[in-house]
């Protein structure tokens, strides 16, 4: 038994010695991570990097509609689309705060749609940024406020925390920088022009409870918010009803295109897909911003 | 609460610490019984009632068959035909009487008659297809005196609920599992060695294989009519490998645990893309079933003791029990037929293939010959992969049409960069752990003879696990039958 006990001890012991080695190699690795326009290293440019006058929040639907190029030439204001597929009101909030702690932005554009209030979504934001649990204090402090007992102990390795990352640091470094600062223009065109109307909604309170210290967040640090609904063929009704309510209680201005009769009417010239706007249609949506934000200033 | 959730290891913690506490084996077996209906009623206990009730209804059984068995032969007979009637009945109606009704009522409609038959909201108990199956083979071992009917309703209760393999098995045999409750079991370093390792080796092939390959084989078989030919073969190939990775892996944690409590539990799996024939392959996979196939349906059918057809015939019926016996659905039946065709023309082939070996001597040892039978065999249990996972029959017919017309383009490689860096490195690993296990007799890897070897092989399989591996536990295959 007591050789059992020692093999046990040294076996432990590889492994913390690797545990470690691989956090602090990982590490050195994510701080270099070069901005390339892939999923993660497009969270670490946002999370660590980044500075704007004009900081995009919301998920693909943000990513794939606001320009930030174009937003640039025609306020003057430098902006970051920070959108990440997939991902809530969470992932928005521990970007703001991330933001904030390099540069204080003049105006937070806020794309909304309906998983980034439900618990469709709640998830992602921890699986996909893990890696820099312990390196950014939003996220830590988000995830100690809202993540279970099983992963903040998990997360304790690094092992752990830089599970599967290797594939996309190396992807990152093999791919040539990118310099769209966060937007993915789509180039397609919808086939299938269905409309789909979603009955179900239900809203997730940590979701909504980020949502709020958002606007919290800008409001105590005098930053104009704006909220957007982009448009989308899969139009969940209940959803466009609980938001204006949400964002007249808050006082926060709030400009729904969800089901706006002009992309609508041309939804096989301006859609990628059923839920994207392709560049051009992401070109005349930047441009309903630009005036929304000259108006503002 | 699955094997490889954190609630599990937290479960099974308090399980062996008191377990080890109780020094007399039928406190020992007390506990595993409590246990395990604790486990089994976590996770349905609306079920758990009548989970105990078939358990006291077996084990009133066979202790009658054994009565009987001296003095009225006949009604020790019937007793038992009452037992295998129950165990079918059971399954038949919580797995296959939606299925029947549907099958009949479209049989109607087709021949003309219109009938408004709808389901029945039956819910299964957990584990059913494994605990009905040991229990039909326990009542008839008893009846046919192989074990003496157990007693004891403790340890009778701890033999078919034990909490490791209830829900995906290996289905153990009361010859072998009760004899072990007799004596107390005590905390041995090999045993804590072996199955520590067993476990660690089936998180290996859950969360670096079976769960890495699984989004690919989800998104192929789940939209096939939008894919082409070569992903639906590459799927049908990854497939496979997950389908023995998840449940060689569970098999592995169920049989770790099982040596941890001093246990042994029934071999699963012993490396069966290493086979050379269909009989090969079964003689390697999902053992504790295809024994159970062989020693309760192919043997009483009249086996290979028949003239060849009939011998074929029960081969067939064999295979297709097997099929059914995953679910009430045509595509686990065309598996098993599939599977039942390739052991026949296995052994259609045996006579001509030693007649070649014979005239052509160095046919019998090349390495190339054989390597040759084993990628046949493999390529026919990718297509039985393919009818296991099609969402429906017509899905197989899609996979056939594809795989019969000129749709051979460039796979579908989307989203797969963990499943070709991770994933196939995992494969390949484990590929090299299996061909020694199978051709090279010394102990190696994590069982090298050298301590050093073997300990750094230990930890840098853990890290290798959680560095690469898909952690979030997710459900196995075989849970769901």
């Amino acid at each position: 038994m007591k050789k059992v006990i020692i093999n046990i001890i040294i076996t432990l012991g590889i492994v913390v010695a690797c545990d470690i080695i691989v956090g602090l190699v990982g590490d050195k690795l994510l701080k270099s991570t070069p901005d390339v326009g892939t999923l993660q290293a497009d969270a670490y440019q946002a999370i660590f990097k980044k500075k704007a006058d004009v900081l995009i929040l919301g998920s693909s639907r943000a990513r794939h509609t606001y320009n930030p190029q174009i937003i640039a030439d025609s306020t003057g204001l430098t902006a970051y689309n920070a959108g990440i597929d997939g991902h809530g009101m969470n992932y928005a909030l521990i970007v703001l705060q991330s933001f904030l702690e390099r540069c204080k932005p003049q105006v937070v554009v806020l794309d909304a749609c309906a998983a980034m209030v439900t618990d469709e979504w709640l998830n992602n934001s921890i699986d996909d940024v893990k890696y820099f649990y312990g390196l950014n204090v939003p996220l830590t402090n988000y995830v100690s406020k809202h993540g279970t007992w099983q992963l903040r102990t998990k997360l304790h390795s690094n092992l752990y925390r830089l599970n599967s990352s290797i594939t996309w640091i190396a992807k990152a470094r093999m791919l040539s920088t990118n310099d769209c600062n966060g937007f993915e223009p789509q180039f397609g065109n919808l086939v299938d022009t269905t409309i789909i109307n979603f009955t179900d909604f239900e809203i997730n309170d940590i979701q909504v409870k980020c949502f709020e210290q958002i606007i919290e967040t800008c409001n105590n640090n005098d930053i104009k918010l704006i909220v957007y609904i982009a448009p989308s063929l899969e139009v969940t009704a209940k959803f466009q009803e609980w938001i204006k309510a949400f964002c007249n209680d808050n006082g926060v201005l709030l400009h729904d295109y969800g089901c706006d009769p002009y992309f609508f009417n041309n939804r096989n010239k301006y859609f990628n897909d059923s839920d994207h706007l392709n560049n051009d249609g992401a070109t005349i949506m930047t441009n309903h911003v630009i005036s929304d934000i000259n108006n503002s200033r | 609460m699955l094997i490889n959730s954190i609630g599990f290891w937290i479960f099974f913690s308090v399980v062996i610490l008191v377990y080890y506490l109780t020094r007399n084996y039928r406190w020992q077996n007390a506990w595993l019984a409590i246990t395990s209906l604790a486990f089994y009623g976590y996770v349905s206990i609306k079920l758990l009632a009548l989970f105990v009730l078939i358990i006291a209804f077996y084990y009133g059984l066979a202790i009658g068959v054994e009565k009987k068995k001296c003095n009225t032969p006949i009604s020790a007979k019937w007793l038992k035909i009452t037992g295998v009637c129950a165990g079918i009945g059971i399954l038949i109606y919580f797995k296959y009487l939606n299925f029947f009704i549907a099958e009949f009522s479209s049989l109607l409609t087709g021949i003309g008659f219109t009938i408004n038959a709808g389901t029945l909201n039956i819910i299964a108990p957990l584990g059913i297809s494994y605990f009905t199956f040991k229990l039909i083979s326990y009542i008839v071992d008893v009846a046919n005196g192989k074990i003496q009917a157990e007693h004891d309703i403790v340890k009778f209760t701890a033999f078919v609920a034990f909490f490791p393999t209830l829900m995906s098995g290996p289905i153990d045999r009361a010859t072998t599992f009760l004899p072990q409750l007799n004596k107390v079991r005590q905390l041995l370093p090999c045993n804590i060695s072996d199955g520590a390792l067993r476990i660690l080796w089936g998180f290996f092939m859950k969360a670096c294989i079976a769960d890495r390959i699984a989004p690919y084989t989800d998104a192929i078989f789940n939209n096939m009519s939008h894919h082409n030919a070569s992903s639906i073969a590459l799927a049908s190939v990854l497939y496979l490998i997950q389908m023995y990775t998840d449940f060689a892996g569970y098999s592995h944690m169920a049989i770790g645990v099982g040596q941890l409590l001093g246990l042994t539990v029934t071999e699963n799996f012993k490396q069966p893309f290493f086979a050379v024939n269909g009989g090969d392959f079964w003689r390697r996979w999902h053992m504790s079933l295809s024994y159970w196939l062989r020693d309760y349906i192919y043997i009483p059918l009249g086996g290979s003791r028949c003239s060849k057809l009939r011998s074929y015939f029960n081969v067939m019926v064999t295979f297709i029990v097997c099929g059914a016996w995953h679910g009430a659905n045509w595509t686990y039946i065309i598996f098993g037929a599939h599977h039942g065709l390739w052991v026949i023309i296995s052994r259609i082939m045996k006579v001509p293939r030693e007649k070649l070996e014979k005239k052509h001597y160095s046919l019998k040892n090349a390495t190339w010959f054989k390597s040759l039978r084993i990628a046949i065999n493999f390529v026919v249990c990718c297509v039985g992969a393919m009818y296991f996972r099609a969402n429906s029959f017509s899905d197989i017919i899609v996979a056939w049409r594809k795989w019969l017309s000129k749709d051979w383009g460039a796979p579908f490689l989307e989203a797969t960069v963990p499943l070709f860096t991770f994933g196939l490195l995992s494969i390949l690993i484990m590929i090299y752990k299996e061909h020694q296990d199978e051709y090279n007799g010394k102990a190696h890897f994590m069982h090298s003879s050298t301590k050093a070897i073997s300990l750094v092989c230990i930890a840098l399989t853990i890290v290798f696990i959680i560095l690469t591996g898909a952690l979030e536990s997710s459900s196995f295959i075989y849970v769901q039958f």
